[in-house]
């Protein structure tokens, strides 16, 4: 008979060490982590191969005294709580008092630390559990604490390590997550002695986004922030042409802790419904500020988990936040420009694109004191309108050099949202104004026109340069648009069937369907089981006439069937509008007469999103005339 | 080949033929009509391999009998825009030669040869109806077809043929038209087990060679192919394959279920009305069966309102039903204005029956507005 034992503290802590130390990853983020609880400015890590030999972490925080060295190390002793209730408030990223007790337990560990009103530092070594006693060292203000050997002592965990690139590969991403969490600590990140990261103290967060994801992406974020009661949401979506097959350049910061959300992920890909391809994720980086007492950190191990007080709240802020910003923004997708321009020129575009949604809003704002209505015109873009009258300028004959003078001295005014801004040119703002206003009562601009290519493609140009725009892809757009606008505005009807008709589904999808049975009912969609895995589709709704209930069925069942979540009637009705929109659409390949295209190009702007077709393709490609001008050598 | 031929005559019955003329064969000799002219008189040929039809041509003078070629767009157009009362034809096998008054023309041909041959009307067994009572009967059924079925064989009207009747039915799933007629049974020809679908372009193109002052038309089914026999014309074509729904199981048969009498024309106004605050999103009319009114209300967010009376004899109790006008009127459409319908109502889930006393039945599945 097996006999019950009290486990000594030296396994309890090795157990333990298995939940927070799962890879070298981990100790790099609970010794960073650390290091930021200690005020650092400024964090060094190095690790060497992959930090399975060594992770050093070096702060300038506040330091360790010598008798309290001792402590650091044991388990369940903390400075960052003191009774039960702080747990309620943690106001600090770690507080539990078992990281470096456990990481102790399994590696040889090294600490030197010196408070700065200290005069000499102290070490103490710990290996396998075992203090070495402390003694006196030189090292600078802050604490440095060594990591050799991990899991030296644990041989079923060592075994389980993955290869240096694959650990290392973590050990970036628990970088990252501290780094973009606090742009304003100096983090430098070392692998065998080569510097892989060195990310000076960062003003704008765009900055340090951009020295992990590139220029490109940086670029292109969408700035977003939004107050509600107590909670603060701030960051950057990027514009729907970067996108990723997977969630994991969604970086979510609550109180400065990078978390996992699914609810909030979920948020993120529901405000980017339609703009993506299906399969396609968001990036974003967004911090999310609300009391501590709001939310519950003791849930996780490793705290990439946190319960929200109020999640339902939080979602509806993110999402609301979103689609506003979307809203507002010209989304077109820019071609990726060919050559990788030197860095003067990859920021121009950048800030003459910022300059012109500056003055969209400047132009909404003007609109808006116009005929004393809201944002409801805000979203017709009026923008190009706006900009038409500038460009007027920009096509008269002039030497390329003058043009890129006028650009400089955009740049050069610093506030030309100011109410008495007055353009470039500066008799040009009642003119301004009433081309805006011309715009609203009288979409079609006059003389559109475009090329159609391939009968599939229309090129055309607007005020900053080329346009190329898919011919089904904006078609479908515009219909569904149109649709749903009716649909939602109405009940749906449903059309019933003389002969039911059966339909022939796999087990899953069978049962799929019988569940969400009330769901497909509100459709208009009505279905009973025929036995077997086969449905008797009765009713289905009436504005699909022109398809075979069967079809309909089986569309819906792969909405039904796909993603964990299951889908609401909005959802499936989407799909449906989708199925009748892209049926309606003019094909690629339909040739299209002069008459028909410029139709199509009005109705663009009286359409919603435009710049995506509901199954998220881009509906236009767009090539400003810099780049244009770059590519023929102009300048 | 050598004849003489009646211009107008020819013209008529070359541009009957016409309609059969596929646009687009991989056959192109099928892009032709054929001219056979024998001692007794002459026939124009044409098929697309699915239909088929022969059509005697009256007016013709026969020098030497023979066979021609003819060329669906070019002779076409000689028999349009010549102004000469008759046209003297002459057919070498390679090349066919007309003459007007003032006018010649010289066409190269395909050897008469190579054409399909085009099913006669043999049949010893088959029912004979009027004229008029077949194209009454196409009439009324062929709209309800539905080309798109991929389960059932919608795409043409099935002929179920008794021993003194013809039952048609047209249905696209979400109506049923049917249509009985007296037929008179030859040799005890019936139609069997397998179903007589007729497609419903051949039911098109048998409305319109055959005229009301046609005789008796006599019609014959095979196992994958019906034909149609007229004094001057012998319609071909194979028959739709697949199922057709078992319709009687779907024609109410029911009772205790409330009857209004209505006369077309009044009824087919009012729809029309009603119809128009309707959209391809929000189709449905409101029909309210009330105590000697019908009140048909129309309503769609974007559009507007509509509300339509009309005095009925009713007075039972309030029987509202929800319907696409189109359906009712596709079926109002083919009725003279003076006639009475008989619509036979449940509740707002049942089907709409619509009946006249000339054996003409049409069922409507009703709409629903979202619970």
């Amino acid at each position: 008979m097996p006999t019950i034992r009290q486990l000594s503290a030296s396994v309890i802590n090795k157990i333990a060490a298995g939940e927070v130390i799962e890879r070298p990853a981990s100790v790099v983020k609970e010794l960073m982590e650390n290091s930021i609880d200690s005020g650092a400015t400024r964090v060094d890590v190095a690790v060497e191969q992959g930090g399975l030999d060594l992770v050093r972490v070096s702060d300038d925080g506040c330091g360790i005294s010598a008798e309290q060295l001792p402590l650091a190390v044991a388990s369940h002793a903390t400075s960052k709580i003191a009774d039960a209730d702080d747990l309620f408030r943690v106001g600090t990223l770690g507080f539990r008092g078992e990281a470096l007790a456990s990481i102790a337990e399994i590696s040889r560990l090294t600490i030197r630390s010196r408070p700065h009103d200290a005069t000499s530092g102290h070490e103490l070594e710990v290996a396998g559990g075992h203090a070495s006693p402390i003694g006196p060292c030189g090292t600078p203000c802050g604490t440095t604490i060594e990591i050799r050997q991990l899991f030296y002592n644990t041989p079923v965990r060592r075994k389980f390590q993955r290869s240096t690139q694959t650990e290392m590969g973590h050990v970036g991403e628990a970088f990252t997550r501290v780094a973009l969490a606090y742009p304003k600590v100096h983090c430098t990140l070392k692998h065998n002695g080569r510097s892989v990261y060195d990310l000076p103290p960062a003003v704008d967060w765009r900055d340090r986004i951009a020295a992990f994801f590139g220029h490109d992406l940086a670029a292109d974020l969408i700035p977003l922030s939004s107050q509600d009661d107590q909670v603060r949401l701030s960051g950057y979506a990027a514009s729907p042409s970067h996108s990723r097959s997977n969630p994991r350049l969604q970086y979510l910061f609550l109180n400065g802790r990078a978390i996992r959300d699914r609810s909030l992920q979920h948020a993120l890909s529901e405000a980017y419904r339609g703009l993506l391809l299906t399969g396609r994720y968001p990036i974003a980086f967004l911090r999310i500020e609300m009391p501590a007492e709001l939310v519950d950190v003791n849930v996780h191990p490793t705290k990439l988990e946190v319960r929200f007080q109020e999640s339902g709240k939080l979602y509806g802020q993110l999402l609301g936040t979103l689609r506003t910003k979307f809203l507002s923004t010209d989304l077109t997708a820019r071609l990726q420009p060919v050559t990788t321009g030197e860095a003067a020129a990859a920021v121009d575009p950048q800030q003459a694109e910022q300059m012109r949604r500056e003055l969209v809003d400047w132009a909404k704002g003007e609109l808006a004191a116009f005929d004393g209505t809201g944002d409801g015109n805000g979203q017709r873009e009026p923008a190009p309108q706006t900009q038409a009258s500038f460009d007027d300028q920009w096509q008269r004959p002039r030497a390329p050099l003058e043009l890129s003078t006028l650009d400089r001295r955009w740049q050069a005014v610093p506030d030309y949202h100011a109410p008495d801004y007055h353009g470039p040119a500066s008799s040009d703002e009642p003119l301004a104004g009433s081309a805006a206003r011309e715009h609203r009562v009288d979409p079609p601009a006059a003389g559109v026109t475009a090329l159609q290519l391939h009968n599939r493609y229309l090129v055309t140009e607007n005020a900053e340069g080329m346009v190329v725009i898919d011919q089904h892809a904006l078609h479908e757009r515009i219909l569904y648009e149109f649709l749903r606008e009716k649909v939602l505005a109405g009940a749906l009807e449903s059309q019933a069937l003389l002969v039911p008709e059966p339909v022939d589904l796999s087990p899953a999808e069978a049962a799929a369907v019988l569940e969400a049975q009330d769901l497909l009912a509100q459709l208009g969609v009505t279905v009973e089981p025929f036995g077997g895995d086969t449905i008797l589709v009765s009713s289905y709704p009436a504005m699909l006439a022109n398809m075979r209930p069967a079809e309909v069925l089986r569309d819906l069942v792969d909405h039904l069937m796909s993603g964990g979540k299951k889908p609401e009637r909005r959802d499936l009705l989407d799909s449906l509008l989708h199925m009748i929109s892209c049926k309606a659409a003019i094909k690629a390949g339909d040739k299209l007469t002069p008459g028909e295209i410029a139709a199509l190009l009005e109705q663009r702007h009286l359409a919603q999103d435009t710049h995506h077709c509901p199954h998220g393709r881009p509906t236009a490609l767009f090539f400003s005339r810099e780049e244009l001008d770059r590519q023929f050598m102009r300048i | 080949m050598k004849v003489t031929c009646d211009r107008q005559e020819l013209l008529t019955a070359f541009q009957t033929a016409a309609s059969v003329v596929p646009s687009r064969s991989p056959k192109p000799i099928l892009q032709n009509i054929k001219l056979e002219v024998s001692e007794s008189g002459a026939i124009l040929l044409a098929t697309d391999l699915e239909i088929g039809i022969r059509i005697q041509v009256a007016g013709i003078q026969v020098d030497v009998p023979g066979s021609a070629i003819l060329p669906l767009a070019r002779f076409g157009s000689i028999l349009r825009e010549s102004s000469d009362d008759t046209l003297r034809l002459e057919a070498d096998g390679q090349s066919t030669l007309v003459r007007g008054e003032r006018s010649e023309f010289k066409l190269p041909s395909e050897n008469p040869q190579e054409f399909p041959s085009v099913a006669d009307f043999t049949e010893k067994s088959y029912h004979e109806l009027p004229a008029r009572a077949l194209k009454e009967m196409i009439r009324r059924t062929i709209f309800a077809t539905d080309n798109e079925s991929s389960r059932y064989a919608l795409g043409g009207v099935l002929l179920e043929m008794g021993s003194d009747k013809i039952t048609a039915v047209g249905t696209d799933g979400r109506r049923l038209a049917k249509m009985e007629v007296p037929a008179r049974s030859e040799g005890g020809h019936q139609s069997g087990d397998s179903m007589t679908i007729v497609p419903t372009k051949a039911m098109q193109l048998i409305d319109r060679a055959l005229s009301d002052g046609d005789a008796e038309i006599q019609i014959a089914a095979r196992a994958n192919e019906v034909l149609v026999r007229s004094p001057r014309v012998t319609i071909y074509s194979r028959l739709v394959e697949g199922r057709f729904p078992k319709w009687r199981d779907v024609f109410p048969q029911r009772t205790g279920s409330s009857k209004v009498d209505l006369t077309v024309g009044p009824l087919y106004s009012a729809v029309r009305q009603a119809a128009i605050v309707t959209s391809e999103e929000s189709r449905g009319v409101d029909f309210s069966f009330e105590p000697g009114t019908l009140v048909l209300s129309g309503r769609v967010a974007e559009v507007g309102q509509s509300r339509v009376e009309l005095p009925i004899a009713h007075d039972g109790p309030t029987i509202a039903i929800m319907l696409d006008p189109r359906y009712l009127n596709d079926f109002l459409k083919v009725l003279d204005a003076e006639k009475i319908v008989t619509i036979e109502l449940k509740d707002a889930e049942s089907a709409a029956v619509c009946t006249t006393d000339d054996g003409y039945g049409y069922v409507i599945m009703p709409l629903a507005r979202e619970r």
